[in-house]
């Protein structure tokens, strides 16, 4: 059995709902990734595609590619890899993979958490269409991956690759230091938080 | 579990406590963790270098 704790949600109407937050990622989500995200995905990057050619930015659906099924069989049995999920509705919220074994870039030598994959179901991503039907999904794992590292003894170090459209997030909302686009990892943008900031990011979740 | 380590070993692992901060607990979990990546990974055919300051790469034998 997976263990959980609760999680509130705020609704799009301004009402809370209750969710749960799971260590470790079900049959029941990846058919929900698979049959409920994935279309919505793809269809979000079919128009990023569309707006890009008309020269606007938008990177929506950038991770419509990413393959949970073959993320959690991959994993499954990895004793460095840890799955999380998000539930609440009856229905997958938002799913992470985190990774035990690398290295702090700020604190060289010293254990950090690494973010390896993190998503929020596409309907609870910012939009010009629709409101978001429960957030904030993407800081609430993000809080749970700082979580997660005090817990196994790294301080609150959490680090990660940014895809595009989400870098204002890390660098805006949770001040990660920006190590630039990293050449081993498809050019994309390094985040890591310290300690010190983690323990700011503690403080503020806490009140 | 009971582990049964000498002196020597004893001393490393509480060195190594020290140096990344980690509790015994924690520290030997992420032994487990590294020896079953790279088992894994030797498993799958790849190979574990280590790169020097002037980046000349040495292959890690393993036993």
């Amino acid at each position: 059995m997976r263990s959980s704790y609760p999680v509130r949600l705020l609704k799009s109407d301004g009402n809370w709902i209750d969710g749960e937050l799971f260590e470790g990622i079900s049959e029941t989500n990846l058919i929900h990734f698979e049959q409920l995200w994935k279309p919505q995905l793809d269809e979000m990057r079919r128009e990023a595609i569309e707006r890009r050619a008309r020269g606007e930015k938008c990177y929506d659906g950038a991770d419509a590619h990413w393959n949970w099924r073959k993320f959690v069989e991959l994993t499954t049995g990895d004793l460095s890899v840890r799955q999380f999920t998000i539930e609440a509705d009856g229905e997958t919220q938002g799913l992470m993979l985190v990774s035990t074994i690398y290295r702090s870039r700020i604190e060289p030598g010293q254990h950090l958490l690494y973010v390896d994959r993190v998503a929020a179901a596409p309907w609870n991503r910012k939009s010009k269409k629709a409101p978001q039907r429960f957030r904030p999904i993407g800081s609430l794992l993000i809080r749970h991956a700082i979580g997660t590292s005090l817990a196994e003894g790294f301080s609150g170090r959490v680090g990660l690759h940014s895809l595009p459209g989400s870098t204002g997030f890390y660098c805006d909302r949770l001040a990660m230091k920006s190590f630039g686009p990293d050449p081993h990892h498809q050019n994309l943008e390094y985040f890591e938080l310290s300690v010190a900031q983690a323990q700011e990011e503690i403080k503020k979740s806490s009140k | 579990m009971t582990l049964n380590l000498d002196g020597r070993e004893m001393d490393v692992v509480e060195a190594l406590c020290r140096k990344k901060g980690l509790s015994k607990t924690a520290l030997l979990r992420q032994c487990l963790r590294l020896y079953q990546t790279i088992e894994n990974r030797i498993a799958r055919g790849e190979k574990l270098f280590f790169e020097d300051e002037e980046k000349l790469k040495s292959e890690l034998v393993l036993l």
